[in-house]
């Protein structure tokens, strides 16, 4: 154990080791001269004799270095040297090489992150893993979607959840903003779908419950942006609450904005059945 | 007349042996520098040995590793300033071993 420590310190301090044996070895070889010179040679002579009483220094450096410090390091330092100062000299090839395997690493880590988002990472939502998806299940398919009169009677009557939230497929719309028009993807959710999420917004005000109230009708219709759609189409407007979306027509006044971009255009939550998404008093844009 | 030249790398140099004067050496005179310890070894060898002085140092690296012996800066005797190795306890019980 010793021995390992006293290698990889050696690592560390290789220079000043190095130093350290050169002086020895200088302050060793003048020792010898002096005791030639002593018995008589002249400087030259005594110079000489000494190093061929010391032995070959290079030699006995590298066996020292060897025994010193993990050989393994220093010869694959060895070989990266060697192999920087041979790229350097041929630039073109390096820098072609530099270019494909940035593009090819690129793609995979820009793949992999993809399929991170999508697939192996928990929503940014509030306790991902307490969320479950309702469905309806018929002859025809497992996966459907609750009407909204079976979405009351589930909030009603059932015993098992937290809370539930009901949702529409996103589709894409036309929005109109001051005459500009736009595309955007847009969904229909219960009220209580962000505050059950825990997603706060950025600026103004999401979904309370009372916007989804038929009796008395809410007077307004809100419509909650997405960050990157509120960049790119309402140029990052600081004073976009209040301002009036008119989506497939129908007047919205932006009510809220999202800070961050949360998946909720998820097939992993529940539904309401499309026909139902126009009686729904809010909507949500989602990107 | 036995010609032991350390500086070959491999197998047959026998380590052990130079490990062994040197810390005998030591054990014998105390505190000395590289110069004299070599010195000494030829002495006591009385030409049955060609060293090369040189080859004492990575003897005393190894020697330092396995914690046998230490080193600290001195004044030789003309008043110039070497490396002293001396032996430490551990290296007394494996000398008496």
């Amino acid at each position: 154990m010793p021995t390992i420590r006293s290698r990889l310190l050696d690592i560390v301090f290789r220079g000043r080791r190095d130093r350290r044996l050169a002086d020895e070895v200088q302050s060793h070889l003048e020792f010898l001269s002096d005791e030639f010179m002593a018995n008589g040679m002249s400087p030259a002579e005594a110079h000489l004799a000494a190093r061929k009483s010391f032995g070959g220094v290079d030699q006995m450096k590298a066996l020292y270095r060897e025994q010193r410090g993990l050989p393994f390091i220093d010869s694959i330092s060895q070989d990266v040297r060697h192999a920087v100062r041979g790229l350097r000299r041929t630039p073109t090839f390096t820098v072609i090489s530099v270019v494909i395997l940035a593009l090819a690493i690129g793609a995979n880590v820009g793949v992999v992150s993809l399929l991170n988002a999508l697939l192996v990472r928990e929503l940014a939502v509030r306790e991902p893993s307490s969320l479950v998806q309702v469905a309806f299940a018929s002859a025809g398919e497992t996966d459907g979607p609750l009407t909204y009169t079976m979405f009351q009677e589930l909030s009603a009557r059932q015993q098992v959840f937290f809370a539930v939230l009901g949702w529409t497929g996103a589709s894409v719309r036309d929005v109109e903003i001051d005459g500009t028009t736009a595309s955007a993807a847009v969904f229909s959710a219960t009220g209580n779908w962000f505050a059950e999420l825990g997603v706060r917004p950025a600026l103004g005000r999401l979904l309370i419950e009372n916007d989804m109230s038929l009796a008395p009708l809410s007077t307004e219709r809100v419509a909650v942006i997405g960050y990157r759609f509120w960049q790119r189409h309402l140029l990052g407007d600081p004073a976009v609450v209040g301002r009036t979306i008119r989506i497939n027509g129908v007047a919205l006044t932006m009510s809220a904005l999202l800070s961050v971009v949360i998946p909720v255009c998820d097939w992993r939550l529940s539904r309401m059945s499309q026909s139902h998404s126009q009686r729904s008093r809010s909507l949500t844009t989602c990107l | 007349m036995l010609p032991i030249n350390m500086n070959q790398p491999n197998a047959e140099v026998p380590y052990g042996m130079l490990d062994l004067m040197v810390l005998k050496t030591l054990a014998a005179l105390g505190p000395l520098h590289g110069y004299g310890i070599a010195r000494r070894i030829e002495q006591v060898a009385q030409g049955s040995l060609a060293l090369n002085q040189g080859t004492i140092y990575p003897a005393l690296l190894r020697l330092g590793q396995k914690g046998w012996l230490k080193s600290d800066w001195g004044m030789s005797e003309n008043n110039r300033r070497a490396r002293f190795y001396s032996i430490t306890a551990t290296g007394r019980r494996h000398l008496s071993a």
